[in-house]
């Protein structure tokens, strides 16, 4: 991840748009920058909290030999993570010790406003609603869409084309031909507060929105 | 926030009023705040209000985490845990607005003894803790809002987004989920040697922790 520090007299905008095309919001709250990997034309939006800080303190024999940064959170492509929420790695007893485990989005992944995530891995073209839990080592498949207030418990695996909801969270649905098509209608309108792409659609067009 | 009463806690008006706003907070700071030397407290993490706050030894605060004494006195016990957005306090989940509290004779009647963590309670994100009582070894999961007056017992879990209302009672080993529903964790309760591999695993995040994240215990001491 390229620093956004590093940025020197950039317009005072909401968003600070890396090399890659991420755009973090001023206001986010990322610990541990080190130990995160944005995917390029991701987004991050104000007040959301990255734990990159709890990283894996296991030793990794590395060929080369250097020490390698661990990854901590390592998010796709055309991700969107809503305003509020929290993304941290799980952890658990591993050998008698305490491990901290990286957590990984994939691509085309909607995070709603308020969620908490903890999952281990979330795969690509996921929605997630607002307000949601995902506890830890939740592990999530492809195409798969999360209703709001959902609370995901510890350890669950969710199958590929589930629809989710409830507390605890139970599959109650799928989300069946044509999930994330749609959309084809390309012009990219861009501002008109027209919603120009579907949950677990391609996002890029969400994000080139996001200013 | 400009409309600050003349409190005598603080001190003469700062040198320079126009840098104000860029303060994080313009809430005055607590007046007698007692750390344990041994707290971590990231950055971020605010206490605020003019009641006491005590925290106990081996305590993390994670970031933005918010401790308010506003209304009633906070005393947080040893090796507790309190995860990012959290908050602490009576009054601070702005739902029971105690506007009248400051009126000194509505302090008797709600409950004046403000909240109170016991030992390795573990407090997730965006949880409101407004209770008067947390008991021993506690787990109180994300999204979790304890009303004021509430006393919970001893390892108790209160599951995600779970709300109880105000002054209610659980019990110890109780788990509270889904809609309210409540139930014994009798294999807790029966098996002591649970009990202390959990305490265990929670000490060892706490050291964990010590070595992961930077502590900012300098800016409250």
């Amino acid at each position: 991840m390229s620093r956004p520090t590093a940025r020197k007299a950039a317009p005072k905008g909401e968003y600070i748009e890396t090399d890659s095309g991420n755009k973090v919001s001023r206001r986010s709250a990322i610990t541990g920058t080190a130990n995160i990997t944005l995917g390029g034309r991701t987004v991050i939006m104000a007040e959301v909290q990255l734990r990159g800080d709890l990283h894996s303190t296991r030793v990794v024999p590395s060929s080369t030999g250097k020490d390698v940064t661990p990854t901590a959170i390592s998010i796709g492509r055309c991700t969107v993570i809503s305003t509020g929420s929290v993304i941290r790695p799980p952890y658990r007893i591993s050998r008698g010790q305490i491990h901290y485990y990286p957590l990984k989005i994939g691509d085309n992944v909607f995070v709603g406003p308020n969620c908490t995530i903890s999952a281990i891995q979330i795969a690509s073209h996921v929605h997630i609603g607002a307000n949601t839990v995902i506890g830890p080592f939740a592990m999530i498949k492809e195409n798969v869409k999360i209703l709001e207030n959902t609370v995901v418990p510890a350890n669950m695996i969710i199958t590929a084309g589930s629809v989710v909801g409830g507390r605890p969270a139970r599959v109650v649905g799928e989300v069946g031909e044509g999930w994330g098509v749609g959309s084809t209608g390309g012009v990219g309108v861009g501002g008109g507060g027209e919603k120009n792409w579907v949950e677990g659609g391609d996002l890029r067009e969400l994000v080139r929105s996001i200013k | 926030m400009s409309a600050q009463p003349p409190s005598s806690s603080r001190p003469s008006a700062s040198h320079r009023p126009t840098s104000l706003q860029k303060r994080t907070s313009a809430l005055p700071k607590p007046t007698s705040l007692f750390l344990d030397p041994t707290v971590l407290v990231a950055q971020h993490a605010q206490f605020t209000g003019t009641h006491p706050i005590t925290v106990g030894p081996n305590t993390v605060l994670h970031p933005h985490v918010k401790i308010s004494s506003v209304v009633a006195p906070v005393v947080i016990g040893e090796g507790v845990v309190v995860y990012e957005k959290a908050k602490i306090g009576v009054g601070i989940g702005g739902t029971s607005a105690p506007e009248s509290a400051g009126a000194g004779g509505a302090m008797e009647s709600t409950r004046g003894d403000g909240t109170v963590l016991g030992q390795g309670v573990v407090v997730e994100s965006n949880a409101v803790v407004e209770a008067a009582e947390v008991g021993e070894g506690t787990v109180v999961e994300v999204g979790a809002v304890l009303g004021v007056g509430c006393v919970i017992g001893k390892y108790c879990n209160i599951c995600p987004m779970t709300v109880l209302a105000p002054n209610t009672h659980i019990p110890d080993f109780t788990v509270v989920y889904g809609a309210g529903e409540k139930r014994t964790n009798l294999t807790l309760q029966s098996r002591p040697e649970i009990l202390q591999a959990k305490a265990m695993t929670h000490r060892k995040q706490i050291d964990m922790f010590k070595r992961l994240m930077p502590n900012n215990i300098a800016k409250w001491t």
